[in-house]
């Protein structure tokens, strides 16, 4: 559906995308995470032909971006919510939704199309509302809303719940789910939780680099990250925590209070070894978890040291 | 083509959307009447020369402040990334605005037709000297929208673009000024003559319609909307 080949962007001397190459398939939904800056916003305005690049290949459906001929037909394949959802703001829902339904180039069903939209997107209520008068969460449904107008095939969307409640937040995640049954979604963001629970496919990038390529569950196996034990005693003796620390496969060990945070590998499991460890010492054990990296612990340590 | 006028009409109802359209539109009919009216007794000849003479600087200040935002508000709001999403070509966005705006100047002036009228009805004017008189002041008028279009998609500050247009404008007016003209080499003020939106706009107003005056103007108006279209294409607007 998308393929994208050692695509490099730069702004004057700044390297915004190097070397990007991924392919997308029919019907994935893509989260692109990174932090701010990274050149998630770049990319998108790439895969949407608003800008140029300076080296590297963009295909969309077969048809390649960087010819200008074949742009107009690219840009009616996709539906794009750039960042901060911005729209026309004199004037009402509806009117905004027919515009982009006549701009995309309907002329049969128009009203038929807008108010399918408008019914799956929640904004029954209100259509005949002023879009300056709108909320945060429905100015973001209006503008998912003109995205998905015209039927594209692939839907883009640029940091599409951020700034929103946790409400709003779950109500646009459901929306681009259900969107995802049917089209090829690309959402970028840089809240962890969300790629999680809507993507079925992960790229990080950080500094103009793709870092990461998996799906949610394959990043949390990464491994990269380490994996803790935390656990609560009834009290700390010296000579206990040193017989931590020289264990061979523990690579540290934190101290506060008669809290004990053990750090290993990610993929080791040391709970009964350490549980034995504190019965053997007489200690009294009120709690004992071990905590693997999630997502949010491979992403820091995947965008840290890295200049 | 379909997809131009679409836009066309977007924008002109924004404009009558927004009290700006009706505000712009009162001043316009205010000043030029009340400038007209002032002198048209005095002199007592069924004549607009004086509208015609006044016409110019009024523009000069009434245009830029309709163009200013055309596209500097899609740019500071972000809608330009919406707009240029849609399967449409730079040039038809950079045309349908300048249809917009060329059509809110037909409107008006055509609401300035009051004043032939009643001139007709006091006495007896040259109708083909208000005629050309109309047809220079739309074509002068086209090229300053033009201009102001082009300095509006190359700033995101609607202040800034309005003076600067106001500037640009000035300068192409004056350029074909005897007095500067005089302060000039024979050369280069032939250049300016020429190049200068006043030399062309006399030449109309005094019911001489030339073929080179009209491709004069829209020669400018291609010019503008050329280098639109360039800055547009660019997206070097951060």
């Amino acid at each position: 559906m998308i393929t994208v080949e050692n695509l490099t962007k730069k702004y004057s001397d700044f390297v915004a995308l190097s070397n990007v190459s991924f392919q997308l398939e029919e019907g994935e939904i893509v989260g692109i995470l990174g932090p701010n800056g990274a050149g998630k916003t770049t990319l998108l305005r790439i895969l949407v032909a608003f800008f140029e690049f300076d080296s590297g290949e963009v295909t969309i459906d077969g048809l390649d971006i960087s010819n200008p001929l074949m742009q107009q037909k690219i840009k009616s394949k996709i539906g794009y919510l750039p960042e901060h959802a911005p729209l026309y703001d004199d004037m009402t829902v509806l009117e905004y939704l027919q515009f982009v339904g006549k701009m995309q180039g309907i002329d049969t069903e128009l009203d038929e199309k807008v108010f399918s939209v408008i019914a799956k997107c929640g904004l029954k209520e209100k259509k005949n509302a002023e879009i300056s008068t709108l909320s945060k969460g429905y100015r973001q449904r209006v503008g998912i809303a003109q995205a998905l107008i015209h039927d594209p095939k692939i839907v883009i969307l640029d940091e599409p719940t951020t700034g929103l409640d946790p409400k709003q937040r779950i109500e646009i995640r459901d929306l681009i789910k259900e969107i995802g049954k049917t089209k090829t979604v690309i959402l970028s963001s840089h809240i962890l939780p969300e790629v999680h629970s809507t993507c079925s496919r992960v790229l990080i990038l950080n500094n103009g680099k793709i870092k990461a390529d998996d799906t949610p569950e394959g990043l949390e196996n990464m491994g990269q990250a380490d994996s803790r034990i935390h656990i609560e005693l009834d009290r700390v003796p010296e000579n206990f925590v040193s017989k931590l620390n020289s264990h061979e496969m523990i690579k540290g060990v934190e101290v506060s209070g008669n809290n004990i945070v053990v750090i290993t590998e990610n993929k080791v499991d040391l709970r009964q070894e350490v549980a034995k460890m504190i019965i053997e010492n007489e200690i009294g054990l009120l709690e004992l978890i071990r905590k693997q990296a999630d997502l949010e612990d491979i992403f820091i340590s995947l965008t840290k040291n890295d200049e | 083509m379909n997809k131009i006028l679409i836009l066309v009409k977007k924008e002109l109802n924004s404009y009558f959307n927004s009290p700006l359209g009706y505000i712009v539109v009162s001043i316009f009919l205010l000043i030029t009447g009340w400038l007209f009216i002032q002198g048209f007794f005095v002199s007592a000849q069924a004549s607009m020369r004086s509208f015609f003479g006044l016409i110019p600087f009024i523009l000069m200040f009434i245009l830029p402040a309709v163009t200013m935002s055309s596209w500097s508000e899609e740019k500071r709001s972000g809608t330009v990334e919406v707009l240029m999403s849609f399967p449409i070509s730079n040039f038809q966005v950079v045309l349908a605005k300048f249809l917009s705006n060329f059509i809110f100047l037909g409107i008006m002036l055509a609401l300035t037709l009051a004043i032939p009228s009643m001139i007709s009805n006091l006495g007896a004017p040259d109708k083909g000297i208000i005629m050309a008189g109309y047809l220079g002041t739309l074509l002068l008028g086209a090229s300053y929208i033009a201009v102001g279009l082009w300095v509006s998609s190359v700033t995101k500050n609607q202040i800034v673009s309005f003076i600067t247009t106001v500037a640009i404008v000035f300068a192409f007016y004056i350029i074909g000024n005897s007095f500067i003209l005089d302060a000039l080499p024979a050369f280069i003020g032939e250049i300016g003559k020429f190049l200068s939106f006043s030399t062309h706009f006399n030449s109309i107003l005094r019911g001489v319609i030339s073929l080179s005056d009209i491709v004069y103007y829209i020669s400018i108006v291609l010019f503008f909307m050329f280098l639109n279209t360039n800055v547009v294409s660019s997206r070097k607007w951060k």
